[in-house]
């Protein structure tokens, strides 16, 4: 086995990093992937509570770097999945914990063991990120539909390329069908044009995201979750198969509603 | 109901998604290029004067910004040159 590495990053904090590592990372395991997603936000550690994994930390990513746990004994196994582990991160330190070639060396020793190994990374553009994408094969940059989270998305795609990580992929969330039917969401094809990379994914703004989080079940493991769905769907392309983007541009078109509107009219 | 009229009218293409979009595009081109607008305005005197000494150009039609192709960035400048009779002035 020879991992590959993708970091999950975005610039600007909240558009859903986090969510995303934890759903891709099991909609991997779920296709039968062996996973391990590190958490790399030192200091805001949140990757744990989001897979629901949080009462069972021993070691943390920075005692590994540190000496005082192998990489082993810091792994999490998702007892839901048959091969999914996490690294958290430390609670009570900060970034400069950890150095780009920590992680480089971290990677390099897990790379033989499984397929994937997913970073979520901390909001910013500082040492932080530089510690998360250092391994990193492919950044996955997540972004809203939304004018400052796409100029941020923008910014992180340009120092991708300036540390010659590539364009990455990207993934749109939080989209809001209606909002974007009426006129008042960025539709994804302005945001391709806008940021011209490859799409990878695109997730409805969907309530059983909070709900799953509350209860520490990534929304991926739902079969009934729209967003849940969606990160299956990332996996799936990220295991090579042609998986068609739904359009999340509203359910049915403008002009399909006023070609109805005058049928409607002419009967009366 | 005022949603649909305001459809039928063509308020839609005003709408604030739109805006985004557009005030997207400009922010981006020059957060991507570290081009300063006062730059621009200096590249376009140059243009002018250079021009000038071959061709009599208003220096007020003549256009510069920057365009994005992909994720490239463009440099484009627009001189619209002058009528035939402008030119046959100069000759
Ligand atoms: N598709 C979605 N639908 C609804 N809520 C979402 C969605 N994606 C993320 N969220 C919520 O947005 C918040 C921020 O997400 P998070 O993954 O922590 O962002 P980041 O790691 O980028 O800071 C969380 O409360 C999360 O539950
Ligand atoms: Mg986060």
């Amino acid at each position: 086995m020879t991992a590959k590495v993708m970091t999950v990053t975005s610039g600007k904090g909240g558009v859903g990093k986090t969510t995303a590592t934890a759903n891709i990372g099991v909609a991997l395991a779920l296709i039968g992937q062996k996973v391990v997603c590190i958490d790399s936000d030192i200091g805001l550690r949140n990757l744990d509570v989001v897979m629901g994994l949080e009462n069972r930390i021993v070691y943390d990513l920075v005692d590994v770097v540190e000496g005082r746990a192998r990489l082993r004994q810091a792994m999490i196994k998702d007892k839901r999945l048959p091969e999914l582990y996490l690294i958290p991160a430390a609670q009570t330190r900060d970034k400069t914990a950890i150095s780009p070639s920590d992680m480089v060396r971290i990677c390099d020793e897990l790379r033989p063991e499984v397929d994937w190994i997913l970073i979520d990374s901390p909001a910013g553009i500082e040492r932080g990120f530089r510690n998360a994408i250092a391994a990193s094969d492919t950044a996955i940059i997540v972004t809203n539909p939304e004018v400052s989270a796409v100029r941020d998305a923008d910014r992180i795609i340009g120092l991708l390329e300036a540390e010659e990580k590539g364009p990455g992929k990207l993934v749109i969330n939080r989209i809001k069908p209606e909002l974007v039917e009426r006129g008042d969401m960025l539709a994804t094809a302005d945001i391709l044009e806008i940021l011209a990379v490859d799409l990878l994914g695109l997730i409805p703004e969907d309530e059983s995201v909070l709900i799953s989080t509350n209860r520490g079940n990534p929304a991926a493991l739902d079969p009934k979750s729209k967003a849940g769905q969606a990160f299956r769907d990332i996996a799936g392309r990220l295991m090579g198969e042609p998986v068609p983007f739904p359009s999340l541009d509203g359910t049915d078109s403008l002009r399909k509603r006023l070609a109805r509107l005058m049928r409607r009219g002419g009967e009366s | 109901m005022s949603g649909l009229w305001d459809r039928l009218t063509g308020q839609a293409e005003r709408s604030s998604a739109r805006t985004a979009k557009e005030r997207l595009i400009v922010v981006l081109s020059h957060d991507r290029s570290d081009i300063e607008p006062g730059i621009l305005e200096k590249i376009k005197n140059d243009i002018v004067r250079v021009i000038s000494e071959h061709i009599d150009v208003d220096p007020s039609t003549v256009q510069i910004h920057i365009f994005s192709e992909g994720r490239e960035q463009h440099l484009k400048a627009d001189i619209p040159l002058p009528g035939p009779a402008r030119r046959k002035r100069n000759l």
